[in-house]
């Protein structure tokens, strides 16, 4: 069993093994996703602080149109110089400026204004349009470009955020006014700002715009409430506003997980904690069959399955193998062996240098069993007889149905000597013992058996230490006593040949003899119960 | 011969002395390139601290102007008489809420003032002021109004919570008067007392000029310029027939309350 168990032995260790590697091979996927998700989202933090530094740019830029248009300039100059034209010059303003804002085509303002150079909101266009004639002076954005200033910036009016961009209008080489462009940041901005990855915007714990990024079709977007979870936790952040980002946060929603990171935007509005956030999802295992999950046709296909299948087919043949060679032949070996012993010429034990390790442990219990439950029988027979097929565990039924032997109740030294031949003098009382074949001492008389109705018959010569042709005659004697009181009692005789009978006569002689060192055996024929018995008595 | 040398006499004092009943004064104050350009360069510093666009550049075609200040609205200037008794708190004063700032970014009160404050943006505001339990954040629509007690001289800068570049002061100081001036910075004192007089000058909460004279005759015209130099570097200059300038301080005086 040592080679089975040992292989056993590797087969757990390689499962183990296994186990343990594909464990770790999830925990490290996992981690390499999400350094990689890590490096994506710092890489498009950066490339959209730079798309939002070049929109800003290209709005300045097509704002120049605005702020050099003559009919703007004038106008503003007159209001400048005195207040009380504004509302004179107003509606001609306003169609001058609608018409400018059109031609900005997709970078038309969502809200465009014209100022004084006192920043008296003059005219306004697109949203609160009909506002006027408040002050937005105090707007850095808007003082700086009363002084002469291009710059753009970030607002933040009630629950919305307009990217701002403001020129200097200038007349004669003089200010007059200032052109203020506002875009309000709106899903549509989101997506064309970063066309990869997810962008969303926030202001304060609401998010206010998210972009589906056009580039990245089939990628699984976050909703912007999900987005807005961690919102709370960031901004309460120190770090955050200290180095403008967030730390990677993970966001786990019902179409799976993403990681963002949040970021403070430049401007007025970075103050009222406007900011952005770029989201990427990421496909985290949660267990190692989500390797099979996750694994594609190509994946599959290109699995070695010849090699696996040879591997396990392996392992189960040497499996197999082992069990055979150790556990089943043994065993099988030894009930070829037991059941040996039934035979006619089965030894009385089983011959355990047949046997290796276990097994030959295994028979020489048997063989010691055997023994005791033989020693167990003969110190019984003393007050019971027993049939000697019994003790034999030799039961054939159909050849001596009938037939027990019973020894004499006293140790091997009593035994008597062998009984004088066939032809010698026969003791006629009953009590004597019977002279043993070949002469010497007589045999230790019988004890007759427990419910016998009459004493047995007196024994024949015995059938040691005889001739064949002497000891035939003895069995051929036993024989026809057997079949005569067999017949006497009314027993069929009909199965009892004298071939078979002689056979059990043999064993039962080498048995006794091999058991006790007896040179013969004498058989009695008596009557037991109402039928026909056989008793052998070993003779020394 | 009498009745003509009466006549003379009468005729030559009323060109000789000062044709006004009482004393007058007529001041203008006067923004130097040298304090806006150092305006600028504060205004610079702070631009650096927060948080600012991606672009901020010259127009390229004309220089850009400094910051400009509106003495109207962006500073303060009372008249402390020596001596003089307490006038008590002002009536409740309304003071406009613009965008980006009060109607005027500098008000100077009386302890015990109560401010109106009405907005008249169409954003909403959140205004407050660091520190007084009495001005916290609440928000205030169009034409809405809240009304604040200033019981205690100070300087209290108001902001906005909603927009982070609001600023203006309410300075709380005992004074004589509150002068009004207009956006050229001239200004007018009538029906001056004989005495002892202070003018100061408040810019962003700060006291940036500060400058005396006395009314020593009862009639006359007291002509006065008042320069606002950087910090160290105010001039003023006096010239009248019926007082004289007795010293001139610059920004490094401290406020009464200072005192």
């Amino acid at each position: 069993m040592f080679v089975s168990r040992f292989w056993t032995l590797l087969l757990a260790l390689a499962a183990g093994v296994l186990l343990a590697v594909v464990l770790l091979a999830k925990d490290q996927l996992n981690r390499e996703r999400e350094e990689n998700a890590t490096a994506i989202l710092f890489k498009e933090l950066d490339k959209t602080d730079i798309a939002l530094n070049l929109q800003a740019r290209k709005r300045l830029d097509v704002l120049l149109a605005v702020a050099v248009d003559s009919d703007i300039r004038k106008i503003l100059t007159d209001v400048s110089k005195d207040a009380g034209k504004a509302e004179k010059h107003r509606q001609q303003l306003l169609t001058v400026l609608r018409a400018r804002n059109k031609d900005l085509k997709q970078y038309a303002a969502d809200m465009l204004i014209a100022v004084d150079i006192r920043g008296d909101v003059v005219v306004q266009v697109g949203k609160n349009q009909r506002d006027h004639g408040h002050n937005i002076g105090g707007f850095p954005v808007v003082d700086s470009a009363l002084r002469g200033y291009v710059r753009d910036d970030m607002w933040k009016i009630d629950n919305e955020v307009f990217m701002i961009a403001a020129r200097p209008v200038i007349n004669n080489s003089r200010y007059v006014g200032a052109v203020v462009h506002a875009m309000k940041i709106s899903d549509k901005f989101a997506s064309e700002i970063s066309p990869r990855v997810q962008l969303g915007f926030f202001a304060g714990n609401l998010v206010i715009a998210v972009g589906t990024p056009k580039k990245a079709e089939g990628t699984k977007h976050a909703q912007g409430a999900y987005i807005g979870q961690p919102l709370d936790t960031v901004l309460a952040d120190k770090q955050f506003k200290e180095k403008g980002y967030s730390e990677v946060q993970k966001i786990s929603t019902t179409d799976g997980d993403f990681m963002a990171i949040y970021s403070t935007t430049r401007g007025e509005a970075a103050s009222n904690d406007v900011g952005f956030v770029i989201v990427t999802p990421i496909e985290l295992m949660a267990d190692a069959t989500s390797f099979y999950n996750q694994a594609g046709t190509q994946d599959l296909n290109n699995l070695p399955r010849g090699l696996i299948i040879t591997v396990i087919l392996l392992a189960i043949l040497f499996g197999w193998g082992w069990n055979y060679l150790e556990a089943e032949r043994p065993v099988a070996t030894l009930l070829k062996n037991i059941q040996a012993l039934e035979s006619p010429d089965a030894k009385d034990q089983l011959n355990v240098y047949r046997f290796r390790r276990r097994m030959r442990n295994v028979a020489s219990a048997i063989n010691k069993v055997m023994d005791i439950k033989t020693k167990a029988i003969l110190e019984a027979a003393g007050s019971s007889s027993k049939s000697i097929d019994s003790i034999l565990g030799n039961q054939q039924p159909g050849r001596l149905s009938s037939a027990s032997f019973k020894f004499a109740e006293a140790s091997v030294s009593d035994i008597p000597d062998a009984p004088p031949p066939p032809g010698a003098a026969q003791q006629k009382e009953t009590p004597a013992a019977p002279a043993p074949p070949g002469g010497g001492r007589a045999p230790i008389p019988p004890t007759p058996p427990s419910g016998s109705k009459k004493p047995p018959m007196p024994p024949p010569a015995p059938a040691a230490a005889m001739s064949p042709e002497d000891e035939l005659a003895y069995f051929k004697k036993t024989h026809s006593d057997f079949v005569a009181l067999k017949q006497k009692l009314g027993e069929p005789v009909d199965q009892l040949t004298f071939e078979r009978f002689e056979v059990t006569l043999k064993k039962n002689r080498d048995t006794l003899i091999a058991r006790y060192g007896c040179k013969s055996v004498t058989f009695n024929v008596y009557e037991k119960d109402g039928k026909a018995s056989l008793k052998a008595t070993p003779v020394k | 011969m009498l009745r003509f040398v009466a006549f003379v006499a009468v005729l030559a004092f009323c060109l000789s002395g000062n044709p006004t009943l009482a004393a007058k004064v007529q001041g203008k104050i006067v923004v130097t390139k040298e304090l806006r350009e150092s305006l600028s360069e504060l205004d610079g510093k702070n631009r650096k601290a927060a948080s600012t666009g991606y672009w901020n550049e010259p127009n390229g075609v004309i220089q850009v102007d400094p910051p400009f200040v509106n003495p109207s609205r962006d500073l303060g200037v009372v008249l402390i008489k020596d001596g003089a008794a307490d006038r008590g708190p002002d009536d409740v004063l309304t003071v406009k809420v613009l965008a980006g700032s009060l109607e005027k970014n500098l008000v100077i009160i009386e302890p015990g003032t109560r401010i109106k404050f009405v907005s008249i943006d169409p954003y909403d505001h959140e205004l407050y002021s660091p520190g007084m339990k009495n001005f916290l954040p609440e928000k205030q629509s169009r034409n809405a109004f809240r009304p604040i007690d200033f019981p205690k001289e100070g300087v209290f800068e108001v902001r906005c919570k909603l927009f982070s570049h609001f600023k203006a002061w309410i300075v709380v100081t005992k004074s004589t008067d509150v002068l009004k001036v207009d956006a050229k910075g001239a200004f007018t004192l009538e029906d001056m007392e004989l005495g002892k007089y202070t003018i100061k000058v408040s810019h962003r909460g700060a006291w940036i000029h500060e400058q005396s004279f006395e009314i020593e005759k009862e009639r006359g015209e007291i002509k006065m310029e008042i320069k606002l130099t950087p910090k160290g570097k105010a001039t003023g200059k006096k010239s009248s027939d019926t007082g004289k300038k007795k010293k001139k301080k610059n920004g490094k005086q401290k406020s009464r309350k200072d005192k």
